[in-house]
């Protein structure tokens, strides 16, 4: 599977539907640049493939993301229609999710994730799993062997006929991540080369799907997730930290059952979730052995329906709990969410198409303000694929429950986020012969108020969040996709940058200086660009990602330097049969940069990853 | 507008420019890639200050800028009584490295500077005349406070070894450790005796923290105990030879703070004087040049002289829109100096007061400017 072959294109379904996105920023992660990181996790791939920050610690330590310059808490994260953002931080580790788990990633922009959920004030990002209904027996395994003695294996096997899928996948990853790197905290001007202690970790996982179609129109899906990882937390270079001073544990499961069914213009669905997640962290030092359980129930159910070729609507309830028991909690707490969505999209003379997206939500029996959002595309010309889009959105996002309860210093008296957004951008898609280009220009505009920071109330005492910042955020996005043949070459280009301006407005103080400056370690500038290449069975891949410094301070007066990162990847397919062999060979940091993503945290220097992909497919 | 260039520009689209405005991606692309194999070459890949200064020796105030847990900003800074302008991160420029993890505190001792960092467990020990390291003293589980006990005989305190940490000045080393079996803090040394205080009880949760311990350092051994009020922050010595110790009453507010005045002849902690407030957490007790009155922050800086019967009610200073994380007087001219830590993510504001609570100056200093150390 690593090796996706670029002539297969996907076929257009000229759908008579409106688009239930239309005004809205929605971006895919092509399968490409997908199948190129089927051995890594969603942190890498994001950060190789988009130019949306991933604040990164380093390998298989903690990774959020940033959308458009909003925290880490206001990117919702979700897998099958499902919210996984952890309740008690508000957010997930990217780390932590393999991308061999996940058959699509979209990345919903601003106002775009009102059509999954609240609370994205920056956006949501949605992990989907699919069904296909040809395999009879599909073995795959993948094996990888990385620098830092890392080894990755996977395992998958999908059987079954046109009525009933099977889809069981494996993962055992393994790392003693002790790479060199240059440690500046020794000495700015000779760093010495010294080996990371402490970084090793581990990750085993079990993906079990079942699909059974029921009747004509139904369709059962029933899926579990299971996994447990491990790892030791490495501390800053600055710190001589005993050994094997901080390690945390996080197991987790999830289980979902979903009923679909389609009728002529309707579709109906159901489903129910559970997700089990426990943390155990450990500070020797300190002498923390501390434990978290969070156990959720999710269930949904929706509703749609295509009144006609031009105007459709969408319904669904949403019921969830979610319950904690945390030794950093005063006693257990729980969380009861509803949500309440409407969709309706309308295509006027199939130029215009509007849609309006809104959510009333229930927390713990207080309703959040509605969240109502407008999306207007506009196709600009007849016979070209040139297009316009305008949304605007209001959204909320509650506090988490370590804002609420953490002990000491958990605020309940706190509001909740409130963004609103502004978005407009031009698309246009062209086919000449055999090359497809597709470009997009995306300015937003959002303004955050009542912003959750924690601060200590004085010198001795704990820290306790309050609604202190009013950030506007405010930028331009760009990409370019291009792709073309010729007699056997086939290759494909990908571009894309971003420009961030993500300001706080509030001085909570005369002499606060942080005021109209650039919130901390999100990059102004980052951009990113990949070039893949196919010549019969050969395969090479090349791609850069730029990131802008960060500032490190509230007052901007100190900041990590910019970086680029390059990697190159070659790959051959061999067929036997019904056997396909794919094999890449992959150089990460081609040249060998020293940088830190986060300060005085270290990165690797070039390293290289070997693997071998077997499937078996009748 | 924008938009119809863009649908001009798009309307003229033909498959020649494609392929030109193709090759020019592949030639940018190549640029960079040049631009960054230059780039390479550069060490500077970590953090940069573009707030650091040279030092140079001179009448002043060290400022330690203890910076966040974890996150290796913490730094020195220098503050120029003559030109009252503040030299920052100054270690950093003269020893091409970062100070360390959350410096802590300061002391002057054999003419040295002796830096207490505590999530880096050392002490840097720098020379005053150019801040270059004379030694980096390891050995130590999270040092806290140093202070120099007798000729060539040092104590640190650690949060969470349960030990005090002997050092001998003269060659830089660890020589031994005595065993206190809870956490210790601050330090002052009375009529030959050192006495230690037990603030935290978070690594020791089944301790009670209200506790002075006597150390004599001829021969290292606890000699008493002495009962104050919870988490004993700040000690200080007046013109009289009393110890005056500061409780906040614990992490969690379990009891009201108070103030506690011991004899360290009697060894007696007599009447303590006790805040209305059980919410409030009074910190950075200390004592003007002439040592009859005391100041301490509790939100607004307070003083209240050495005879009074109560703690009082009005601040000296009020708050006025600071976050006041500490407080020192300096020995000879008794010119109080604050420090404002504002969101703690930025560099920290230095409140210069005269004697009598006027505002004389403010300037910046690192990122939560936490002790001053008067040379």
């Amino acid at each position: 599977m690593i090796l996706d072959t670029l002539n297969l294109k996907e076929v257009e379904i000229l759908s008579r539907k409106p688009d239930k996105t239309a005004g809205f920023k929605v971006v895919e992660i092509d399968s490409i640049a997908r199948s190129g990181f089927l051995t890594k996790n969603l942190s890498e791939l994001i950060s190789s493939a988009t130019p949306i920050f991933v604040k990164s610690y380093g390998q298989g330590s903690l990774a959020t993301t940033s959308f458009r310059g909003a925290s880490a808490t206001h990117t919702q994260v979700l897998w099958n229609g499902i919210n996984i953002n952890s309740p008690m931080p508000g957010q997930s580790d990217f780390s932590q999710i393999p991308v061999y788990f996940v058959d699509q990633v979209k990345l919903y922009y601003g106002a775009g994730s009102v059509f999954q959920t609240g609370g994205g004030l920056g956006g949501s990002l949605s992990l989907e799993n699919q069904v296909s209904w040809s395999n009879l027996l599909n073995i795959g395994l993948l094996q990888e062997i990385a620098s830092f003695n890392t080894y990755r294996n996977f395992a998958s096997v999908k059987t079954g006929n046109e009525r009933f899928q099977s889809s069981t996948r494996l993962m055992y990853v393994s790392s003693l991540n002790n790479f060199t790197y240059r440690n500046n905290a020794v000495n700015r001007e000779n760093p010495p080369e010294l080996h990371r202690k402490d970084a090793a970790y581990d990750q085993k996982a079990i993906l079990q799907e079942l699909a059974l179609k029921t009747g004509k129109c139904g369709l059962v899906t029933a899926r579990i997730w299971g996994q447990d990882n491990n790892r030791e937390i490495p501390s800053n270079i600055q710190v001589n930290a005993p050994e094997g001073n901080e390690k945390m544990r996080e197991s987790f499961v999830r289980g979902l059952i979903r009923f679909d069914y389609f009728s002529g213009q309707s579709t109906f669905s159901a489903q129910t979730g559970v997700l089990y997640d426990f943390l155990n962290y450990q500070n020797k030092t300190s002498y923390v052995d501390a434990g978290n359980t969070v156990v959720s129930s999710v269930n949904k159910v929706s509703f749609g329906n295509n009144f006609s070729a031009n105007f459709s609507i969408s319904v669904s309830i949403g019921v969830d709990h979610h319950f904690v028991n945390s030794e950093n909690y005063p006693g257990r707490k729980n969380r009861n969410e509803g949500s309440f969505y409407i969709g309706a999209n309308y295509n006027l003379k199939s130029r215009l198409f509007l849609s309006l997206l809104s959510r009333q939500e229930l927390i713990d029996g207080l309703l959040v303000p509605f969240i109502p959002s407008l999306g207007i595309g506009y196709k600009l010309l007849k016979n070209e694929n040139l297009s316009i889009k305008f949304n605007i959105a209001r959204n909320f996002h509650a506090p988490t429950l370590n804002d609420l309860y953490w002990y000491p210093g958990g605020n309940p008296d706190l509001k909740n986020e409130t963004g609103s957004t502004v978005e407009s951008g031009v698309e246009f898609k062209k086919q000449v012969g055999n090359l497809i280009l597709e470009m997009s220009v995306t300015a937003f505009s959002s303004d955050i108020r009542d912003w959750i920071m924690w601060l200590p109330d004085s010198v001795y005492s704990y820290w306790t969040p309050s609604n202190l910042k009013n950030v506007i955020s405010r930028g331009v996005e760009t990409g370019v996709k291009l792709s073309g043949k010729y007699r056997k070459l086939s290759w494909n280009y990908t571009f894309g940058y971003a420009y961030t301006s993500a300001q706080n407005k509030i001085a909570f103080s005369p002499n606060d200086q942080s005021a109209g400056k650039q919130l901390i370690y999100v990059p102004e500038n980052s951009f990113n660009q990949t070039l893949n290449v196919n010549i019969e069975s050969f395969k090479v891949g090349y791609s850069m990602n730029f990131t802008g410094i960060r500032y490190t301070t509230s007052d901007n007066l100190r900041y990590m330097p910019a970086f680029l990162m390059q990697d190159l990847k070659f790959g051959k397919r061999i067929i036997f049969g019904k056997s396909i062999f794919d094999i890449q060979f992959s150089v990460y940091n081609l040249l060998g940069v020293n940088y830190q993503i986060v300060a005085w945290q270290p990165m690797p220097g070039r390293n290289f990853s070997f693997s071998v992909c077997y499937n078996f497919k009748n | 507008m924008i938009w119809m260039q863009i649908i001009k520009t798009t309307l003229e689209f033909k498959k020649k420019y494609l392929i030109n405005w193709l090759s020019l991606k592949f030639a940018v692309s190549f640029i960079f890639l040049i631009l960054a194999n230059s780039c390479n070459k550069s060490n500077d890949f970590g953090e940069v200050n573009t707030n650091r200064s040279k030092y140079m020796a001179g009448d002043g105030v060290f400022i330690i800028n203890e910076g966040n847990f974890g996150q290796g900003n913490g730094s020195l800074s220098f503050f120029r009584c003559d030109s009252a302008e503040v030299e920052n991160d100054i270690f950093y420029d003269a020893n091409n490295r970062p100070l360390g993890d959350l410096p802590v505190s300061m002391e002057i001792i054999g003419g040295n500077g002796w830096i207490v960092v505590n999530n880096s467990t050392k002490i840097e020990v720098v020379d005053l005349k150019d801040l270059t390291s004379i030694a980096t003293i390891k050995g130590f589980t999270s040092p806290r406070f140093v202070l120099e006990v007798a000729e060539n005989k040092a104590y640190i305190s650690d949060l969470y070894s349960g030990e005090i940490s002997i050092v001998d000045t003269k060659d830089f080393k660890v020589t031994g450790k005595i065993s206190l079996g809870n956490s210790s803090e601050q330090l002052v040394l009375v009529n030959n005796l050192v006495f230690v205080a037990f603030w935290s009880n978070y690594s020791f949760p089944d301790l009670e923290n209200n506790l002075l311990f006597v150390i004599d350092p001829a021969n290292d051994l606890i000699t008493d105990t002495i009962e104050v009020g919870k988490e004993p922050n700040s000690m200080i010595v007046d013109k009289n030879g009393k110890i005056w110790v500061l409780c906040s009453g614990g992490f969690l507010n379990e009891e009201v703070p108070t103030l506690w005045q011991i004899d360290p002849e009697t060894m007696e902690a007599g009447a303590s004087l006790s805040f209305d407030d059980i919410e409030s957490s009074p910190s950075s007790l200390c004592m003007n040049g002439t040592r009859d009155s005391l100041y301490f922050i509790n939100k607004g800086i307070f003083k209240m002289a050495i005879s009074e019967v109560s703690v009082p009610t009005l601040p000296f200073i009020p708050e006025n829109g600071h976050l006041f994380y500490s407080l020192a007087i300096d020995p000879k001219s008794s010119v109080i100096y604050a420090s404002d830590a504002i969101d703690y993510q930025q560099n920290g504001l230095i409140l210069r007061f005269k004697p009598d609570g006027t505002l004389i100056d403010s300037s910046r200093a690192g990122i939560i400017p936490g002790r001053f150390v008067f040379i």
